[in-house]
């Protein structure tokens, strides 16, 4: 007889504990209340005992393991020699066979209709916004051709159909949001192509939000709500499920909804693959936002406060989409995950600008400007080499500070359409014209919404620059999983007396805003001093370039 | 001055007033603007009054075809009072009606008596005898419901050509009934007029009745019965037309291309009901219907218009009152802020014939169409239930259908005594992702209807105790 031994309830709202050690192993023999592991919850260290006496057969957790209250944490089995069935959870585990029970059939090479899917379109990245078709039904298509532009985190994407043929059918309109792997456009092989797509294919409907009024009408014979009601699935809300192939009750499916988890790209862990409110939390802290592998997850648990204004004609409702929504979910997230500081000052930039003004001509001859952008990017790259932790990350799900190696500095860009932040990589083994010529390339791009969806993704650190426009300090919200901006504003005159006599320099404010889990204030203070002496002093920042 | 809300529910049927109670519910001022009665036509002239009768003619069924047998002796016979028995059908509605008002009332919701018309998307009319008045509102829900279709030749005049709201008033006992349509309200009709001696003749154009409605298994049995109960069936029938005679009414029938005379007093139109998209001026509003006229809405049931949602039969199929009064609860909770959509897996039918039908997921062929291509199907019959026995009640069975693979539970259809209750029990199995394993092992008490789902659940399993089961599926 073998006696599951769930962690106790620890106090009132705690919901689960971190395992600091067990103190027992297999093969020991515990007494009734006897302690068996030390698990940290809150702030308090609390040794959990056994509620009954028995011999350890399996301990269910290593140390520093987040340990749910209610789990269980070892098996005990009455006394050394009985055989004991393996605990309930682990046949549970052993049974689901249920590989997804038929993965809807794809169009066959071989037949005479093939459909077209959203590609993964980058790491992360789960769905897009159908901006515009660049086909019609009839028109002939070649490999590799571009059938349509898709918003995509914060990038518009060309799709390329992967095969020739001609277009049959378009299955979203703009406006409407597209899963990666659902069909987009079904293409005909051939001339004399016979057999029509029959309808969707069952795989399809799982991704089309109106399958429920499929459902009915397939149900109840009169179909007379074809699938004409395109779901305007906005915001965090997620298409309905119980008509995709995931199996889970409506209070799990209401729970994943509530929490921003995608219930569909969960693998169920219940018997016959159900998904199980356990499996909805744990993708939840699974799919953390802190991971620095995943920082676009989504996942993030972010409240959705209704708001009721006064009405009437004084307001208007439009859909929180695309870019702006991407945009809310990142800031949110930074906010959220990291105690933002900001630390303020300012720098006499009279040789900047004289270095700047004598650099004019030579980029021309090079066929680029200079902005002062890359010269701040590179004293920010010499100060980082003193201070590394400004170019980490935090890896809060391994418990880890990642320092990174490399630099990679986004920057900043305000578009039509809203924030975004390109990305100019390893930026240290480039020369400041070469970065110059990349921020005006990358620069235009973001504006007219063509940057891929690389070119914006692994910054180390980010700079902002809102100094043509106006300001004299903000707190910039840091790109999370970065953990420091640095803010540089417009450059202005400031009367200063010197040796007796009244004169106008050239001041520019910078501001640091960091994470204060990984960087003190007097860091920051240091690095902020650091990095203000070489723009003062460009040649400084020039002997030190390698 | 127009009166202002937070949410406007247009229309009190199952759907309409479920929201305005559920808006109400969650601190909205709330107002529902109804032209005819509280509970629509659920509560007045369509699910309870129908079910009132249905019951009375089966208790009089009963008494007249089962007491002997028991040996119950009924001195003189029974009389049917059928001024009576309609007085009570409609003590029933009113009682239901009252209810709703008690309810709406409860919760400080204001009832407009009225016919509603958008004027913009913010505002609408609502006409009555005692003027117009304008009211505006932040939400907008539209529960308009539906109303029987009728056909060229048969103009309804609710006395002598019905749609069910007149046949559910007759109070004598028609000789002769024709029905045109052999859908489930021109079947539940006919079952309780057969009951009280009318003479009922079928005619559906289709070569089945409750086509594509219910498991075909499941509608024999019922069609088996109505034959012995002697309901004239036409099968493959078009009513082209009809007119007065001496004694009623001569329909004329088109049956393989040939003209047949169908003799009747009253005729009952029964072919479907269409939405009401073309009422209440949505076009004011902007709110985009479809060509049948349903209005066009999303998971959440929101129409085009952000401020606008429609519910119940408007807003698609199937009609159903369960359906409505489900979106009506999430739609309130949605202009809450609430994350809820429109996520069920089944909405459950009945059918009120005699016997019951009544189903909850899929077909054996919808089954298949949706890829699950290996299936356990097993039926139990309620001849081999106890509890059906001794209420002499044994036509019917139990339909289960599961996934061969994962076992899990795909569709449940039931034919026989008290199917609409039990059905309750396969659509939470069916929302729960329930395996017929789950079905099989959970202790049903005995002796009732309910064990006949344990045991059609074994059944699927190829252990079913009370039948003896040749291996299944195998």
């Amino acid at each position: 007889m073998a006696t599951d031994v769930k962690l106790p309830e620890l106090g009132e709202g705690v919901t689960e504990g971190e395992l600091v050690k067990w103190l027992v192993k297999p093969g020991d023999s515990v007494k009734a209340d006897q302690p068996i592991a030390e698990v940290l919850t809150d702030k308090a260290t609390v040794e959990v005992p056994s509620p009954v006496a028995g011999v350890v057969k399996d301990l269910k957790f290593k140390s520093g393991d987040v340990v749910k209250v209610g789990a269980t944490m070892i098996t005990l089995a009455a006394d050394a020699g009985s055989a004991v069935a393996p605990t309930g959870a682990k046949a549970g585990a052993a049974a689901p066979t249920a590989s997804a029970p038929q993965a809807a059939a794809p169009a066959t090479g071989g037949g005479k209709v093939q459909d077209i899917k959203l590609p993964e379109l980058g790491e992360g990245v789960t769905e897009g916004e159908l901006v515009k078709w660049l086909v019609k039904p009839g028109d002939s298509v070649k490999a590799d051709q571009a059938i349509a532009e898709v918003l995509t985190d914060k990038a518009t994407v060309e799709v390329p159909t992967p095969v020739a043929g001609v277009v049959k059918d378009l299955k979203f309109k703009s406006g409407e949001v597209v899963k990666v792997g659902s069909t987009m456009i079904t293409l005909e092989g051939g001339a004399g192509a016979a057999a029509p797509a029959p309808q969707a294919p069952a795989g399809a409907q799982r991704e089309v939000p109106a399958s429920a009024h499929a459902n009915f009408a397939a149900a109840h014979s009169a179909p007379v709500q074809a699938a004409s009601a395109a779901t305007v699935a906005t915001g965090g809300i997620f298409p309905p499920v119980a008509d995709s192939k995931v199996l889970a009750t409506p209070a799990t499916r209401r729970l994943a909804r509530e929490m921003g988890v995608d219930i569909n790209s969960l693998g169920g862990s219940g018997l016959a693959g159900r998904v199980t409110r356990e499996d909805v939390l744990s993708a939840k802290g699974g799919a953390a936002p802190v991971s620095a592998k995943a920082p676009a997850a989504p996942g993030m648990s972010i409240p959705k406060p209704s708001y009721q204004g006064p009405a009437g004609a004084a307001e208007e409702r439009v859909p929180l989409v695309g870019i702006r929504k991407k945009i809310a979910e990142n800031m949110q997230r930074s906010k959220h995950v990291i105690p933002h500081f900001t630390i303020m000052d300012e720098a006499k930039v009279d040789a900047m600008v004289a270095m700047r003004e004598s650099l004019k001509e030579h980029a021309e001859k090079h066929g680029t400007k200079i902005t002062y952008l890359p010269i701040v990017m590179k004293a920010l790259i010499a100060t980082i080499r003193e201070f590394p932790m400004f170019n980490a990350s935090i890896d809060d799900a391994a418990g880890e500070i990642v320092y990174k190696k490399y630099f990679n500095l986004g920057f900043a860009a305000d578009t039509p359409n809203g924030l975004v932040v390109p990305v100019i990589k390893n930026a240290d083994q480039k020369s400041i014209l070469e970065i110059s010529k990349e921020i005006l390339d990358l620069s235009k791009r973001a504006r007219d919404g063509k940057l891929k969806p690389d070119e914006m993704k692994g910054a180390t650190i980010t700079v902002t620059n809102i100094g043509s426009i106006g300001g004299t300090y903000a707190t910039p919200v840091i790109n999370h999983p970065e953990v420091a901006i640095l803010g540089m504003y417009k450059i202005d005159e400031k009367p200063v007396i010197k040796d007796g006599q009244l004169k106008a320099i050239k001041v520019m404010n910078y501001t640091m805003t960091a994470d204060h889990r990984l960087i003190d204030g007097a860091v920051a203070a240091r690095f902020l001093a650091a990095f203000i002496a070489r723009i003062e002093n460009p040649g400084k920042m020039l002997v030190e370039l390698i | 001055m127009a009166q202002n809300f937070d949410v406007v529910v247009i229309g009190a049927g199952p759907g309409g007033y479920v929201a305005a109670i559920r808006s109400a519910q969650l601190g909205f001022k709330t107002a529902v603007v109804e032209r005819e009665f509280l509970g629509g036509v659920c509560l007045n002239v369509g699910c309870i009054p129908s079910k009132a009768m249905i019951t009375a003619t089966h208790l009089l069924h009963k008494a007249q075809h089962g007491f002997k047998e028991m040996g119950l002796n009924i001195k003189g016979g029974i009389d049917v009072d059928m001024k009576q028995l309609v007085k009570w059908k409609q003590s029933v509605s009113d009682k239901m009606s009252g209810g709703v008002s008690q309810l709406l009332k409860g919760y400080g919701v204001t009832v407009l008596k009225g016919e509603a018309e958008f004027k913009t998307s913010k505002e609408i009319t609502v006409k009555s005898s005692a003027g117009t008045e304008s009211v505006q509102a932040k939400y907008f829900i539209v529960a308009t419901g539906s109303r029987p279709i009728e056909i060229p030749g048969f103009k309804f005049d609710e006395k002598d050509i019905c749609s069910s709201t007149g046949a559910l008033a007759f109070d004598t006992i028609p000789k002769r009934v024709a029905v045109i349509g052999g859908g489930y309200i021109g079947l539940e009709i006919s079952s309780y007029l057969r009951k009280l001696g009318t003479e009922v003749t079928v005619i559906e154009a289709q070569a089945s009745l409750l086509a594509g409605v219910v498991d075909p298994d499941c509608a024999q049995i019922v069609v088996r019965k109505l034959n012995k109960a002697g309901v004239n069936i036409m099968y493959g029938a078009k009513a082209k037309g009809q007119k007065k005679v001496k004694d009623g009414y001569e329909v004329t029938v088109e049956i393989n291309g040939k003209d047949e005379v169908v003799k009747c007093d009253k005729i009952l139109v029964t072919v479907g009901r269409r939405p009401n998209g073309d009422q209440a001026n949505l076009k004011a509003a902007g709110i985009a219907v479809d060509e049948r006229g349903f209005v066009k809405v999303d998971a959440q049931r929101r129409t085009n218009v952000q401020n606008i949602f429609a519910i119940g039969d408007i807003a698609g199929q199937p009609m159903l009152a369960h359906k409505a009064s489900h979106e009506g609860v999430l739609v309130a909770e949605v202009i809450a802020g609430q994350n809820r959509v429109y996520d069920a897996k089944t909405v459950p039918a009945v059918v009120f014939t005699d016997p019951e039908i009544a189903s909850a997921g899929m077909t054996e062929a919808e089954a298949k169409a949706k890829g699950h291509t290996d299936l356990l199907v097993s039926r139990f019959p309620f001849a081999a239930n106890g509890r059906a026995v001794s209420m002499m009640e044994t036509d019917g069975f139990v339909k289960m259908i599961a996934d061969k693979k994962t076992h899990v539970l795909l569709g449940v259809h039931i034919v026989g005594p008290e199917a609409s209750n039990l059905i309750s029990e396969a659509v939470l199995a069916i929302e729960m992702g329930a395996r017929i394993e789950d079905l099989a092992l959970s202790i049903h008490p005995h002796p009732t209807l309910g064990e006949t789902m344990m045991e059609a659940a074994e059944a699927t399993l190829g252990h079913a105790i009370h039948i003896i089961q040749k291996p299944l599926n195998k």
